[in-house]
């Protein structure tokens, strides 16, 4: 924090030598370092590790298939929902993975329930459900969903796994 | 999993983040934690969310990183930042003879050209090593043939244009760019055009066509009628720049006297019913051509019919003057309101004439004013922008600390932490004293209690039968084993018990530990206060200074007015003095034929005689 402090505190002092341009970056610079300091502070102070829970949505269908919505259930209340553009179905097609829920959850037995709706290649809403159930102990835990399928050989399908 | 094989697969996933659209991690199912923040991270950057991207990048701890690790995070995070945006030093990435890394410097360069960020496009090509496999030098070539075109080096894009395969997706989109073009026909340099016969390849038929064209009228500006000729028959008779191209070839072919060949050219330009000044200079080389060859006749005829036209074209040089003063302006009107339909486009003769006019060069100087001044405007506003965004940014930051930093936050996390610290000393002191009398009763559960209560009990009734003088060794010893069996059993759960209480202090430690950071944190944050409200002042300074800055634009569209109206009289002027020099050329012409006609009469009369 020291060290923030101090190339705050420089860069401050040379604001009288740089143009607008360079003193708008210098400026934008220090915003982004504040911006992910406060994120690191959020994050450690919202969601501390004992009682952190992730989910994280992977896609491994055939391109043909377009993911269309998602929603996850935890102990049989909806904790989130999610609507795909065209763009963030490529981005799941090409690898990325999406940070569906993040939240806290007591130590125990928890029940995690999804129902996915995907579109065919032939334009039919395909309705996928998967559920599971997973101990919270006193780490923080992280599970995949992972929409599965291989084209012409296995049926379009979700699952569970804790990473 | 093993550690060491959690930071190799890790390694992979960030090379295989770099390697952005094309390349995409291909198992799943193996990831561990921090593999997944990059996954997260890479799914920000696919949707095109860069700042989503950086921010799960910074969340990501680099702790126990292998310098390796670091450069790829590193460039990483720089290919993320250029993508957002940021004016960054393109030698901030480290590039190695890695696939993944070249690909994905080489659509970051992509992306700065989609942005216009040309310099910072060139930088960072330059960071692209010379040697890579073909098909990522295939790309290599294209991009530095479109940074050519932009820097107008025709050297340099004929040199990446000939290495690329003629039957690639980066030729084809190459050549679909429109600044192509320009470039080649403003140019004619002989080797270039030269060079451009090299490249066989039918989607380059209208660029190698605008080169020879421009290096024909070249040669016979230069008076070399012969090369001039040789350049223009290389232009395919049905390309679009036919009719120029048939006007020189006329030109030089009436210059190299060939005359019938000129005609036929001429004549097809004059059918092709061109309404500009082709037509006027065709009909004077058709007029000539048909002169030479004996056709006087026509060629006076040919003469008259432009001649009236020209006369009608000066009748309605005035309707042209109006109609100009009112495209003046509309071209005003853009300059502060780009709308197109504000201007009066329709009448094809009057247009045709427009049209040229903006083709011209000094208009074209004006349209780069307009431009600059356009991109200043925008520029202003991204600045503006800029500071406003800042300006939230700062004001949220601001409210957000004021927000952890308040009273009731502090006391809350100063009680927990006193709450904390009273809790671990009671908890601490009933160990210790457990510890220390561990032999004594503290630990026991009330169901050993009540078993150790029953055993006293029997015990007494074993010393009043001693006492009456019977023995019972067998119930002694089972009374001692029982004994014994209560307080292994007591041990035990002692044992237990202090190992369960010691691992609680620690956990209370451990939270005592980071209650107190996040108090230091907080403390921190309130240092920064004044900080970021000397960052707001600035803000505010700048924000002035921009629109002092805007105060000056109004003058600098003043000028350009100005300009515009001096270039709209001047090309009206000009309008008038071509269709005069082609009256007098076209009169002395036919003075000339009259001339000769009576001459050759008065001679034949007098051979009559």
């Amino acid at each position: 924090m020291g060290v923030i402090f101090l190339t705050l505190c420089s860069s401050v002092n040379a604001y009288s030598t740089q143009s607008i341009a360079e003193k708008i970056q210098v400026l934008k610079q220090q915003a982004v370092l504040l911006h992910k300091d406060l994120a690191q502070l959020e994050q450690d102070l919202i969601y501390p590790s004992a009682t952190q829970i992730s989910v994280y949505v992977a896609n491994k269908m055939p391109e043909t298939m377009s993911l269309g919505s998602l929603e996850l259930h935890i102990d049989d209340v909806v904790v989130a929902r999610s609507v795909y553009s065209l763009d963030q179905n490529k981005a799941l097609n090409l690898g990325g993975m999406q940070r569906l829920y993040i939240g806290n959850l007591s130590v125990g037995e928890h029940r995690f329930q999804i129902v996915a709706k995907a579109v065919d290649a032939n334009d039919n809403v395909v309705i996928l459900k998967g559920q599971s159930a997973y101990y919270k102990s006193r780490e923080a835990l992280s599970i995949s969903l992972n929409l599965l399928g291989a084209q012409g050989v296995n049926p379009p399908a979700v699952s569970l796994t804790r990473l | 999993m093993n550690f060491t094989k959690v930071l190799v697969l890790t390694f992979c996933l960030m090379k295989t983040a770099l390697a952005a659209q094309t390349i995409a991690p291909k198992d799943m199912a193996q990831l561990s934690h921090s593999d997944v923040n990059y996954n997260v991270a890479l799914f920000h950057y696919f949707n095109n969310d860069y700042q989503q991207a950086l921010k799960e990048l910074a969340l990501i701890n680099q702790f126990e990183f292998t310098k390796q690790q670091q450069t790829a995070h590193q460039n990483f995070k720089h290919i993320l930042l250029l993508s957002s945006g940021e004016v960054l030093s393109p030698d901030l990435i480290s590039i190695e003879q890695d696939d993944a890394v070249i690909q994905a410097v080489m659509i970051a360069v992509k992306q700065q050209i989609k942005l216009g960020r040309w310099t910072q496009a060139a930088r960072l090509f330059n960071v692209l090593p010379e040697v890579m496999e073909q098909r990522l030098l295939n790309q290599r070539n294209y991009l530095k043939a479109y940074l050519a075109l932009h820097q107008k080096t025709d050297k340099t894009f004929l040199e990446s244009a000939q290495k690329l395969d003629k039957h690639s997706q980066e030729f084809a989109l190459l050549l679909q760019h429109e600044a192509v073009s320009p470039l080649i026909h403003t140019s004619g340099d002989y080797d270039t055009v030269k060079q451009l016969r090299t490249i066989d390849n039918a989607a380059l038929e209208d660029i190698k066509n605008s080169g020879f064209l421009a290096q024909g009228y070249r040669y016979l500006a230069d008076g070399e009628p012969e090369n001039a000729a040789r350049a223009f028959e290389h232009i395919s008779l049905n390309s679009l720049n036919n009719n120029e191209a048939s006007l020189g070839l006329g030109i030089a072919l009436n210059q190299l006297q060939s005359f019938a060949r000129a005609k036929v050219l001429f004549k097809r330009v004059l059918d092709s019913g061109d309404p500009g000044v082709l037509f006027f200079e065709a009909t004077l080389g058709y007029a000539f051509a048909l002169e030479q060859l004996g056709n006087e006749e026509e060629a006076y005829q040919q003469l008259t019919t432009a001649l009236n036209l020209a006369a009608e074209r000066i009748i309605k040089l005035p309707r042209l003057q109006a109609h100009l003063l009112k495209q003046k302006q509309c071209i005003i009107n853009l300059i502060d309101n780009a709308r197109l339909n504000n201007c009066d486009l329709k009448g094809e003769e009057l247009n045709e004439q427009f049209i040229s006019l903006l083709s011209s060069q000094s208009f074209l100087e004006i349209s780069k004013q307009i431009h600059s001044l356009s991109q200043l405007s925008m520029q202003y506003e991204q600045q503006r922008q800029s500071v406003s965004s800042f300006e939230f940014l700062l004001s949220h930051q601001m409210t957000m600390i004021s927000k952890l930093l308040n009273d009731t936050k502090i006391k809350q996390l100063e009680s927990e932490i006193e709450k904390l610290a009273a809790q671990r000393t009671v908890v601490v002191e009933d160990v210790d004293g457990a510890e220390a009398k561990h032999d004594g009763h503290f630990f026991l559960s009330s169901q050993y209690l009540a078993l150790q209560k029953r055993i006293d009990e029997v015990f007494k009734r074993m010393v009043f039968l001693k006492r009456a003088g019977q023995k019972n060794m067998a119930s002694e010893r089972r009374i001692t084993l029982m004994q014994r069996i209560v307080w292994w059993h007591s041990f035990s759960e002692f044992t237990q018990h202090v190992t369960d209480t010691r691992q609680y202090i620690d956990e209370l430690n451990h939270q005592l530990t980071t209650n107190k950071n996040d108090y230091q944190t907080l403390q921190d944050y309130l240092k920064k206060v004044p900080v970021m409200t000397t960052q707001l002042a600035e803000v505010e300074r700048i924000h002035k200074h921009i629109l002092e800055q805007e105060k000056h634009v109004p003058g600098i569209k003043k000028n350009i007015y100005a300009q515009i109206n001096t270039l709209f009289s001047q090309f009206s002027q000009q309008q008038k003095s071509e269709l005069d020099t082609f009256i007098l050329h076209a009169e002395l012409a036919r003075v000339r034929m009259a001339d000769a006609s009576f001459n050759r009469a008065q001679a034949l009369e007098e051979g009559i005689e």
